[in-house]
């Protein structure tokens, strides 16, 4: 074994004080002293979630990751501007070798170009406001796949770096990021095949699937801990059908668009269903005597429901959207399991509206006017303007 | 007879328990809606990756 040279035999460096930076000893001491480097921003190898890039900018900045995560999250929903700033750091920053100093290797210049072109078509995109679809399908789909694949690769190298192979060949990274979009697509499939076959009356079979799958990590969890990834295609089931099974989505009343315009309140419905999609039921032409009341029921399982009414009816409704709003008649409430009680009484002799509409993830609308049919703006369908409309025609006052 | 792998196991009766909700709903003796449903799975999920997390931490 040679033997390690001994501290004279350094050369005159030896002699003199070490320089202030954290130098490591070695045989390849400088012969001068270095300058004070100033300090780095490097990607934390001790203290990361997914590349270090938190840990990093909290180390640079001397504050709790935490904090710097909690703001990555949160700023993913402003424009997912984190998103691509994270991606972006993953390819330009370098990694720290725990010492304090970037690893060897020179992942520079070609991370540096990639690093570009995801920031520039990503900005593309993010400027475009719709993700870059709005610029037609060759470049709008470019972007997010490039987006994609750029993660995808990222986290290839990842995974074999957490294998040992710190510097994996392009054919390796290729694979890894292959196998993990294999994974990530039949996750995608799963999800997409539970929602379907909930939503198809199948929300037993899917249930029944997630149990068994539950009890056979448990059954295997004395033999094999490899068991646990069980729990991903568990989920990737579960949670949709508990999206769909809360939502009340049901394939079974159709799927498309329709339009029902009833002639007289004798040719209207006793109820309106539609699985998916958008349901429009229009009464701005239905003939429709003084003092009338009419009682309709509308259920969708999730797209749009719109309900357009003549100006001088009063609407009574109650409605209940799982997830997204409702609009009645300008004033509008959204979020998760919104119920919604209100409406005006009119005088006696007013025509009435009594609506009982179900969305399961969508939008409850109850309008004068379609807003697709060109005559729908938001000043003249604003509530001041709404309840002006409403109180001449003897609506205005008493709220259901 | 050995011991179970913890992870393994809890998360294993976390998505047996999230089976049994979604069973239980079908069967008309639940009425899951987006306020019950959302705990939940962030309950199982989060469990998923704690127990996850503490048996990679203990080196399992």
């Amino acid at each position: 074994m040679a033997r390690a040279p001994a501290p004279r035999d350094r050369g005159a460096m030896s002699e003199t004080p070490p320089p202030p930076s954290p130098e490591p000893a070695g045989d390849e001491a400088p012969t001068t002293q270095a300058p004070i480097s100033p300090r780095r921003l490097l990607r934390s190898r001790d203290d990361r979630v997914l590349g270090g890039v938190c840990g990093g900018l909290a180390r640079y900045f001397n504050v709790d990751p935490l904090i710097i995560r909690i703001a990555a999250v949160a700023l993913i929903f402003l424009g997912g501007v984190s998103v691509i700033a994270y991606v972006a750091a993953l390819l330009l920053v370098p990694e720290d070798d725990g010492t304090g100093r970037p690893v060897d290797g020179k992942p520079g210049r070609v991370a540096t170009i990639v690093g570009a072109v995801v920031i520039v078509l990503a900005g593309v995109a993010l400027l475009d406001g719709r993700w870059g679809f709005g610029f037609g399908w060759a470049f709008g789909a470019l972007a997010p796949t490039v987006l994609i694949v750029t993660i995808l690769a990222i986290a290839g190298q990842r995974l074999l770096a957490n294998r040992g192979e710190d510097q994996p060949p392009a054919a390796r990274i290729a694979g890894a990021a292959l196998l993990l979009s294999g994974i990530v697509l039949g996750v995608l499939v799963l999800a997409a095949g539970g929602a379907v076959a909930t939503a198809a009356g199948g929300g037993a079979a899917i249930a029944a699937a997630v149990i068994v799958l539950g009890l056979l990590m448990v059954g295997l969890s004395f033999k094999d801990h490899r068991a646990r990834w069980l729990a991903l295609p568990a989920l990737a089931l579960a949670i949709p059908a508990g999206v769909v099974t809360a939502a009340g989505i049901d394939v079974d009343h159709g799927i498309g668009s329709r339009h029902y315009a009833p002639a007289t309140l004798a040719d209207v419905r006793g109820g309106y269903e539609l699985g998916v999609g958008e349901l429009k039921v229009d009464l701005r032409g239905t003939r429709w005597p003084r003092e009338a009341t009419l009682d309709l029921k509308v259920d969708v399982g999730t797209g749009h429901a719109l309900i357009l009414v003549p100006e001088d009816v009063c609407v009574q409704a109650q409605t209940h959207a799982g997830l997204g709003y409702v609009n009645l008649l300008g004033e509008e409430d959204g979020g998760a399991d919104v119920d919604e009680q209100r409406g005006t009484v009119g005088r006696t002799s007013a025509r009435r509206l009594n609506l009982v509409a179900d969305m399961g993830i969508g939008a409850i609308e109850v309008r004068h006017n379609d807003p697709n049919g060109g005559h729908w703006g938001p000043q003249d369908h604003g509530p001041d303007a709404i309840a002006a409309s409403l109180a001449d025609a003897g609506c205005a006052g008493e709220r259901a | 007879m050995s011991r179970p792998d913890l992870a393994t196991l809890i998360s294993g009766l976390a998505i047996a328990a999230l089976g049994t909700v979604l069973l239980l709903d079908q069967a008309g003796e639940l009425s899951l809606d987006f306020g019950s449903l959302a705990p939940l799975v962030l309950c199982v999920i989060g469990l998923v990756l704690l127990v996850g997390g503490l048996a990679k931490r203990d080196g399992a």
